[in-house]
């Protein structure tokens, strides 16, 4: 179990570099696979038995958040399994890594300090067969190949005599909604227990991208979750970026940046048309639904694409915009900034509406936390992270963009902050295009296509979509070819918290709100 | 409050399209499916460059005894225009045509053969 | 499945356990070359509406969107008479996004099998029309046509909302094709 090479005291140094683009390489670890982008993220060999430990060590100052924890399964057989934090006050990853056998088992993080990696060890249970002692539950998590039926037996008997009533939902479901599974119990109106079943969509998108010549990959990684496009596809070329030890110009960054927020304006007015569709506010649905298309427009008109896909490539973006585009961007989002914030008063004194969300679902700040969720959602329970301020990538650096963090972590705070951030956006949008105006044009990209990928190193990209961070780790074997290519979506990220905070108060008319106010994607999860 | 709405949609007025009724039209640089221009193409390569750039094989290339054609299904192009960029002779390009439904595969698929190339 | 009382929606008969009627599947697959006479019938039965089930068989949410975007004041599908139709017991088409996951094969089927006849299938996107990026995956049992008799294919990543219009009415037989 204990990692022949990991050397405990060898507590590397925070290598600083001279900001996020500069990329020294430091002498790794005996054991531990080199990380190219050692500016932000540290690799270390520890057996996974002390990572706790070292993690309170390292940290006790700074608030560490989870991030990420998966399996690799290498060549020889073994598997090599990585927890990735971020500390955000430092600006940092720091990812620890252990090898154990295949089909061993391991020491549960979740009985570590680690309560966010239960379903991410329940994920590697169902793909690499590796068991983690003492998790609370230890079964697979994507067993969606089984038919929703079968899950059904893991609810707990009926108690006898009781008015308890099961609804299977899904995973075809009414109206245009992803496929999913929900088991829903309830007593009279209460809902008292739900089960979530992922996997319906699983398309095996990580193989995917691991299998295409690296030049390619945004081009797949959009297609993960094509509400997120940008977001992926800017997390696969950072990772790339990072590998290839790639610099971005500054005005492909701020392309970049402003690709990113016309995405998520358009996901938050989206957002919004859904929810006010839930509650039955038709006009506000209406509404919303015309901001969004004309965001959805506007990005026909200026990259050629309604998603945006396709805009960024590993080492900048396909095309520029000229100032006719940059005019466009202007005179389309100042309206509909305009419109967005006249909104937001109705909104919020719409009793109707409000009605329905303030209470519902209600996610704490502690059980927030405990499942280290992402984006809107955990902002929205009073937990301030987002990737744009905590690991500044793209323009952001200079950007700064203001956080909106509010505590009710009920729906209506949900919407309240997917409200101002949908304006913030705008305002961003409108700031990159005066800044674009200035910035020294986009110099001819160099054709990094025939270029090959360093040997035996790691490459980690992130990227803050409207859902939350979208983290991409790229890893490649000894030729160079990308042996290991790890997606963690926002949505995955927060769906265990969705399940843990929909039985309780709620009630069942509750549930399409709560699972609207969330807003996540089974996509991005299923992969 | 719901008069509030009421009256700021009716002042929206009406934005929906006539289409069919009327023809509606994609923007310029939209992409909606990559096009072949016939005389340009000379199926050279083995493969040809822009099939090795095909994430979804859209384009590839038929050889039955000494016949070469290259094949274009629109209904596999995404329109990613990475085909029009390998290109060395600039015989593809995105048209922004959004008509592309059709009620058979083989409506969607365009074969071509070069000029001098005689099937066997 | 007993003990808990669940029940997938079923087809009146059939018990879970049985294995799918493959032979009904493969004998619809045949009438594959009917198609143009069910479009003709479902024009002279339906004649103005249209109710439509959406199937989503492991698409990105981008053609989801793109579906959505039809009911939004822009396109306002219902002005064509077109509606989204929560049960395939009453709907007259099926439509189906993504390239069909595995597990996805068997709810689509049944959905299908849920509905009354005559009934239309349309693949919106690419990854129904032929995979898509995901072609030969084998963790995809799609594309669409391989499962189902595709009535009308309506290409891109995501369709925008013109071709989806474009497509829906071509099955209804209300535009003309395009030729290539």
């Amino acid at each position: 179990m204990l990692h022949p090479d990991a050397d405990p005291a060898r507590v590397r140094g925070h290598s600083r570099g001279g900001g996020a683009t500069s990329f020294s390489r430091i002498e790794p670890l005996a054991g531990a696979i080199p990380v190219s982008a050692t500016a932000e993220l540290e690799l270390e060999g520890l057996a996974i038995a002390e990572w706790p430990d070292r993690v309170r060590r390292q940290t006790h100052r700074e608030s560490v958040m989870f991030a990420d924890l998966f399996g690799t399964a290498d060549p020889d057989g073994g598997v090599s399994l990585t927890l990735l934090l971020s500390l955000p006050d430092g600006g940092r990853w720091l990812a620890l890594r252990d090898r154990i056998e295949a089909e061993s088992t391991y020491p549960s993080l979740v009985a570590g300090g680690f309560p966010a990696a239960e379903w991410y060890e329940r994920e590697m249970l169902g793909s690499l067969g590796i068991h983690p002692v003492g998790h609370p539950h230890p079964e697979s998590l994507l067993r969606g190949a089984a038919l929703a039926s079968a899950d059904m037996a893991r609810f707990a008997p009926l108690p006898a005599g009781g008015h308890v009533v099961d609804f299977p939902l899904g995973p075809v479901r009414s109206g245009i909604v992803e496929s999913g599974h929900y088991g829903i119990r309830t007593v009279g109106e209460e809902i008292v227990d739900l089960r979530l079943q992922l996997g319906f969509k699983h398309r095996g998108v990580e193989q995917m991208l691991a299998a295409v010549a690296w030049p390619l990959a945004p081009r797949v990684a959009e297609r993960i979750s094509g509400t997120d496009g940008v977001a992926h596809s800017m997390a696969a070329a950072g990772a790339l970026e990072r590998l290839l030890g790639v610099d971005v110009p500054l005005r492909a960054r701020q392309l970049r940046s402003l690709f990113g927020e016309l995405e998520r304006l358009y996901n938050h007015a989206g957002y919004q048309a859904d929810l006010c569709g839930a509650t039955g506010l038709a006009v506000a649905q209406a509404q919303f639904d015309i901001l969004k298309e004309q965001i959805l427009r506007l990005a026909a008109r200026i990259a050629g694409h309604r998603y945006l896909f396709g805009t960024i490539v590993v080492g900048g973006v396909a095309d520029d915009l000229d100032d006719a585009a940059l005019n466009d961007v202007r005179d389309t989002v100042r309206p509909v900034r305009d419109a967005f914030e006249a909104l937001i008063d109705l909104v919020a004194t719409s009793s109707s509406h409000q009605d329905r969300l303030q209470t519902t679902g209600r996610l704490t700040l502690e059980e927030a936390t405990r499942y280290a969720v992402v984006g809107p959602v955990a902002r929205a329970s009073g937990l301030a992270v987002d990737a744009r301020r905590d690991h500044p990538y793209a323009a952001y650096d200079a950007l700064r963009p203001t956080l909106h963090v509010v505590d009710g972590g009920d729906a209506a705070a949900r919407s309240q902050v997917r409200l101002e951030e949908g304006l913030a956006s705008a305002d961003l949008v409108l700031d990159l295009v005066e800044e674009l105006r200035e910035s020294a044009p986009l110099p001819a990209l160099p054709s990094p296509a025939s270029r090959t990928l360093p040997g035996d190193t790691v490459g980690f990209g992130w990227a803050e979509g409207a859902r939350g961070t979208e983290l991409h780790w790229v890893e490649t074997d000894r030729a160079g070819a990308i042996g290991r290519y790890r997606v963690r979506s926002a949505s995955f990220a927060c769906w265990q918290a969705f399940a843990r905070c929909v039985p309780g108060d709620n009630i069942l008319t509750d549930f399409p709100i709560i699972e609207q106010s969330f807003g996540l994607s089974f996509a991005g999860s299923d992969r | 409050m719901q008069l509030t709405w009421l009256w700021r949609g009716l002042r929206t007025g009406v934005l929906t399209t006539r289409y069919p009724r009327r023809p509606e039209r994609m923007p310029d640089g939209w992409r909606g499916t990559a096009v072949l221009q016939r005389d340009q193409c000379v199926v050279e390569g083995a493969p040809p460059s822009c099939v090795t750039v095909c994430l979804p094989r859209a384009l590839s290339v038929e050889e039955t005894g000494g016949d070469r054609r290259l094949r274009l299904d629109h209904a596999a192009c995404i329109a990613c225009g990475l085909c029009v960029a390998a290109c060395p002779r600039g015989a593809l390009s995105i048209s922004n045509e959004f008509e592309l439904a059709a009620s058979s595969r083989a409506r969607l698929i365009s074969e071509h053969r070069p000029k001098g190339d005689r099937a066997a | 499945m007993s003990r808990t009382g669940f029940q997938l929606p079923l087809l009146p008969g059939r018990s879970p356990s049985e294995p799918p009627d493959t032979q009904d599947r493969t004998r619809a697959l045949e009438a594959k070359g009917a198609s143009e006479q069910v479009g003709a019938r479902v024009r002279r039965l339906f004649g103005g509406s249209f109710h439509l089930r959406h199937v989503d068989a492991g698409s990105c949410n981008a053609c989801e969107s793109e579906l959505k975007a039809l009911a939004n004041p822009y396109y306002d599908l219902h002005r064509l008479g077109i509606f989204i139709e929560p049960s395939p017991r009453h709907a007259d088409g099926l439509i189906v996004t993504g390239p069909i996951t595995l597990p996805m094969r068997e709810p689509l089927l049944r959905t299908y099998e849920a509905m009354p006849e005559p009934r239309l299938v349309i693949a919106v996107g690419t990854c129904a029309c032929t995979g898509g990026i995901f072609a030969g995956s084998e963790l995809v049992a799609g594309p669409l046509e391989r499962l189902l008799p595709v009535d009308v294919y309506i290409p891109g990543c995501p369709p925008s909302p013109l071709t989806l219009l474009h497509g829906l009415l071509l099955a209804l037989g209300r535009v003309e094709e395009a030729r290539r």
